[in-house]
């Protein structure tokens, strides 16, 4: 929109590279002032990167960077300015802000406390004594209602961090920029946690903040997302710019086929399953932290060859429900029982480890990849083996190598070859950016991390598997690959417990969909009976249900 | 495979070089440190003597048998106290009981080849069983010493920090009850009059005999059994399943879980595995020593010393030999400063302190530098590439 106008911000010819992985090849590309800019690209194309070299996190190895300080310090234009950024608080005392998808904030603090932390307001900077190191709560808490008034960003100052929805916390950490005099917003993936009302409400902030002269850059792999708020959309796939477009331009497919560079084709069957069993039944379940209720009565089914949505927004009991099954939680009452592969009696899971039911048959793809996932700091193959770690016959099964089958079943070492070897198929199916399969996992771009865990969870080919957010942050053609894999589980009749705040994602895969709202179940609706606005409602009001 | 098993060979004996860099930093600031300290000292009239203190203090530890006796004598228990608190801290865990777990290990090691069995089983008393149950059963109550507060943790969430410190206390009990008195001890060769505060002396079946019987100080064979252990604990951690589960448990906990693997098993087997590395140095001490006997105080600091021995070392078995030895160098420079030269050994104890806060301080700072700016420097790849 403002393309007449003079940029920002301008990049020419930046290259990174991490060893022998080269990130960025000489990208150039400009912002604008007052412009919402989305980057697109497949995962590890390099967007994280690119925004981190703006943010001062990472040095870039060659290549040009200018920004007008005039327009960041009071809005007049200057024109451009060679700088060298070289740490995230020289960046923000130029005016630029990032936001990180992992946020960065101190849970045990309040909201106030976290937006000021760093520039504390302390009592009276003249005063003698100890006045001099007191925080002045009031003051603090009046600057970031002006604010939040300011950008129409409500929030409660005095609330502790840790309390709040995920939604919230992203507003706090987009006013802890705003406090700082941030100019221009790096949002990486802002939308990938947050749930269909809070996406709006976040585009909401976006274009008020535009309007009052911020420029904002901001990362997706929703489609939907820049066509709706973008002033322009930038393409990255191999750490190259490959277009830039303008989204009046352009629809979903075109976007697509520039992020993926081919066509996209749904090859989604869903076969008609004559004899369902039960696998799994959930009855009068009750999970309760100190005393407070989290999940009540809990009462559901679930069959061989379907998929079971579980739709709601995030915190009404669907974490816990997946951690109890999986058992990382401990239920207060009730009972759950799965029926395992090729077995006619139900086993109880209540009594049983988390490495038994894994053994069982069970997959699980928790939703915080970071926290149950992976471990940062263990390699591919490390992290691909902590699936398989007590199951070394089924890790054969998924090479098909019989011929050292005999030498390295049992025993206490380490079968490093086998390691690598599943890995390698793993990296190989999932086209996981990684040099090799040595390669630390917190040296993944976040989307080949979400690949790791779940190729290494499908391998097994689980009977059950519990998949929690399991397309958080992967790219459209993965989470089309995803999805086709979660169909043919359900095809060769495995079951699926699909919990998902991409209501999308829910609706197109799920058989049946149950509603929970505030730890209970509202509403069971099969596929055909689903209707997008009673759902919404449903999940925001608890109501609406027949 | 063996190339990959090379390559991830090279990868973990980063320690050494790291750990390598590590004291070639903090030897240069020692050496600025100890200009500023001369200075000091030439303001009060004190000059010291540097021609001596070079000749004793490096040459004549470097280049002469006795030295060189001492760097391994006074450097091998701290490899395996090191290991200790390296394998603790690998499963995520800080194990500060080192100073308790050699003491009962040792104690309880000295009492088995003192009193037990030449008392009781007289027929077993030859070498070839007494020294290396001898070792075990250190390394055994060691373990158990470790065992209890890994169970506390796992199944009680008491801190392995706050009840190994008081196990040490504790462990300093249990010595001064069963050697520390005339009266009551029921270990202490009553029929001498100034026996108490030790065992009697130890069978000398269960003796380990000097690998270099020239050496001043007695190196035996139990050097050769701890670098054997470090390669062992070496292997283990990287190369077995054990090990995988360990590091697993350490680096995310909750990732370990939700894989099934049960943290509270692994957070006890690792503790005792701990305690019982920090046992069998205790006993493997008395073992060696010229008079064979566990007598109260023999741990000095080696257990605390093993905490900044492990942490130069960055945990890493390899590291740990070589942090271990620069510790057995900085002690018999002291020795030898204190014995040949004039400098009041308050001083060199100043200095070796000042060393060893230099080696500590650039690993230390490293660490709260990566916690606090995760994402603050580029990660360079470890491994370039794939040579399959
Ligand atoms: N710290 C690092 N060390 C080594 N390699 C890295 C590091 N950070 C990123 N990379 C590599 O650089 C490439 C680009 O990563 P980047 O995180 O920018 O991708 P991305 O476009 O943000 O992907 P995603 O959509 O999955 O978040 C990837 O191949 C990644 O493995
Ligand atoms: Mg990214």
């Amino acid at each position: 929109m403002n393309s007449t106008s003079q940029p920002i911000l301008k990049v020419t010819d930046v290259s990174k590279s991490f060893g022998s992985v080269q990130a960025l090849k000489q990208v150039s590309f400009e912002i604008f002032p007052g412009e919402i800019l989305a980057i697109l690209g497949e995962n590890g194309a390099g967007k994280s990167t690119l925004m981190k070299i703006l943010n001062g996190l990472y040095r870039l190895d060659s290549g040009k960077i200018e920004v007008d300080r005039g327009w960041f310090s009071d809005g007049t234009p200057q024109g451009l300015d060679p700088v060298f950024l070289e740490s995230p608080k020289q960046t923000l005392d130029i005016g630029i802000g990032m936001v990180f998808q992992h946020f960065q904030l101190v849970e045990s603090f309040t909201v106030g406390e976290n937006i000021t932390l760093g520039y504390e307001f302390v009592r009276d900077k003249s005063s003698s004594g100890y006045q001099r190191i007191l925080m002045d709560y009031e003051k603090t808490n009046e600057e970031i209602m002006r604010l939040s008034n300011e950008f129409k960003l409500p929030v409660d100052p005095s609330k502790k961090v840790e309390d709040l929805p995920v939604g919230i916390k992203q507003r706090v950490e987009i006013l802890k920029q705003l406090y700082r005099q941030a100019n221009l917003l790096i949002l990486d993936e802002p939308t990938a946690v947050l749930t269909p009302l809070e996406v709006d409400q976040l585009f909401n902030t976006m274009a008020s903040l535009r309007k009052s002269g911020k420029s904002i850059v901001f990362i997706s792999h929703k489609l939907k997302e820049p066509l709706h708020i973008a002033d322009r959309i930038i393409v990255i796939r191999k750490g190259e710019i490959v277009s830039e477009v303008f989204p009046q331009n352009v629809d979903e497919s075109i976007l697509a086929n520039l992020v993926v560079g081919r066509k996209l084709l749904s090859r989604i069957h869903r076969e008609l399953i004559k004899s369902k069993k039960l696998l799994l039944a959930v009855q009068s379940l009750n999970y309760e932290m100190n005393d407070v209720p989290i999940i009540k009565n809990l009462e559901f089914e679930l069959r061989t060859g379907e998929i079971l949505g579980v739709a709601g927004v995030e915190g009404n009991g669907q974490t816990e429900l997946s951690m109890i099954l999986i058992g990382l939680l401990k239920e207060t009452a009730g009972n759950i029982f799965y029926y395992s592969k090729n077995n006619e009696v139900p086993i109880s899971l209540n009594s049983l480890s988390t490495l038994n039911r894994l053994n069982s048959g069970i997959g699980f793809i928790p939703e915080d990849r970071n926290l149950h996932g992976l471990i940062d700091n263990f390699s591919i193959a490390e992290n691909v083996w902590l699936a398989y770690h007590s199951n070394v016959e089924q890790a054969h099964q998924f090479i098909k190598d019989n011929e050292n089958r005999e030498s390295l079943n049992k025993g206490y070492i380490l079968p490093k070859k086998l390691m690598e070897d599943i890995s390698k198929k793993i990296i190989k199916a999932y086209d996981i950016k990684a040099p090799n399969s040595k390669i630390l996992t917190k040296n993944l771009s976040g989307g080949n991390q979400q690949k790791v865990i779940i190729g290494r969870e499908l391998s097994k080919t689980p009977n059950l598997v519990i998949a929690s957010q399991p397309t958080r942050g992967v790219d459209i053609g993965v989470m089309e690959q995803v999805h086709e894999e979660l169909i043919n589980l359900r095809n060769n009749g495995s079951g699926v417990l699909l919990i998902s705040a991409d209501l999308d994602e829910v609706l197109k895969l799920s058989d049946r969909l149950i509603v929970m709202f505030e730890g209970e179940i509202v509403a069971e609706l099969s596929r055909e009976e689903v209707e997008l606005q009673k759902l919404s409602l449903l999940m925001t009001t608890g109501k609406g249900g027949k | 495979m063996s190339t990959s098993g090379l390559q991830v060979g090279i990868l973990k004996t980063k320690g050494i070089f790291n750990s390598l860099q590590i004291i070639f930093i903090s030897l240069v600031f020692s050496f600025l440190s100890l200009m500023v300290l001369y200075f000091i000292l030439l303001t009060f009239g004190f000059a010291l003597p540097v021609d001596a203190l070079f000749k004793y203090g490096v040459y004549q530890v470097f280049f002469t048998q006795d030295g060189l006796s001492g760097i391994l004598f006074w450097g091998g228990p701290l490899i395996l106290t090191a290991l200790a608190v390296a394998i603790a801290f690998q499963g995520g865990l800080f194990n500060i009981g080192g100073q308790g777990q050699f003491i009962i290990g040792g104690l309880a090691g000295a009492i088995w080849a003192a009193s037990i069995v030449p008392k009781n089983l007289p027929f077993l008393n030859f070498p070839l069983f007494m020294v290396p149950t001898t070792m075990l059963i250190g390394a055994i109550f060691g373990g158990i010493y470790g065992f209890l507060p890994g169970y506390m943790r796992a199944k009680y969430e008491a801190h392995e920090v706050i009840t190994t410190i008081l196990l040490n206390i504790l462990a300093l009990n249990i010595a001064q009850y069963l050697v520390g008195s005339r009266t009551y001890s029921p270990f202490v060769d009553r029929t001498k009059v100034d026996a108490y505060g030790q065992t009697e002396l130890i069978s000398k079946s269960a003796t380990l005999s000097p690998i270099f019987p020239a050496f001043s100080q007695s190196v035996t064979y139990g050097l050769l059994v701890t670098v054997l252990i470090a390669v062992l604990m070496y292997f283990v951690l990287f190369y077995t399943r054990l090990g995988f589960k360990i590091r697993a448990v350490g680096l995310n906990k909750h990732a370990a879980e939700a894989n099934g693997i049960k943290s509270d098993r692994i957070t006890i087997i690792t503790m005792t595995i701990s305690g019982a590395l920090a046992g069998l140095a205790g006993i493997l001490l008395v073992q060696s020593s010229s008079v064979p006997r566990y007598s109260i105080g023999i741990e000095g600091t080696l257990g605390f010393d093993g905490i900044a021995v492990s942490l130069i070392g960055l945990n890493n078995p390899f590291g740990i030999i070589l942090a271990a030895f620069f510790f057995g160098f900085l002690q018999q420079a002291r020795l030898n400063l204190d014995t040949s030269t004039n400098i009041p050994s308050d001083l060199i104890f100043v200095f070796q302190a000042l060393v060893v806060l230099f080696v500590a301080a650039p690993y230390l700072s490293r660490i709260v530098i990566n916690k606090f700016q995760r994402f603050n420097k580029t990660q360079i790849i470890e491994i370039k590439e794939d040579s399959t």
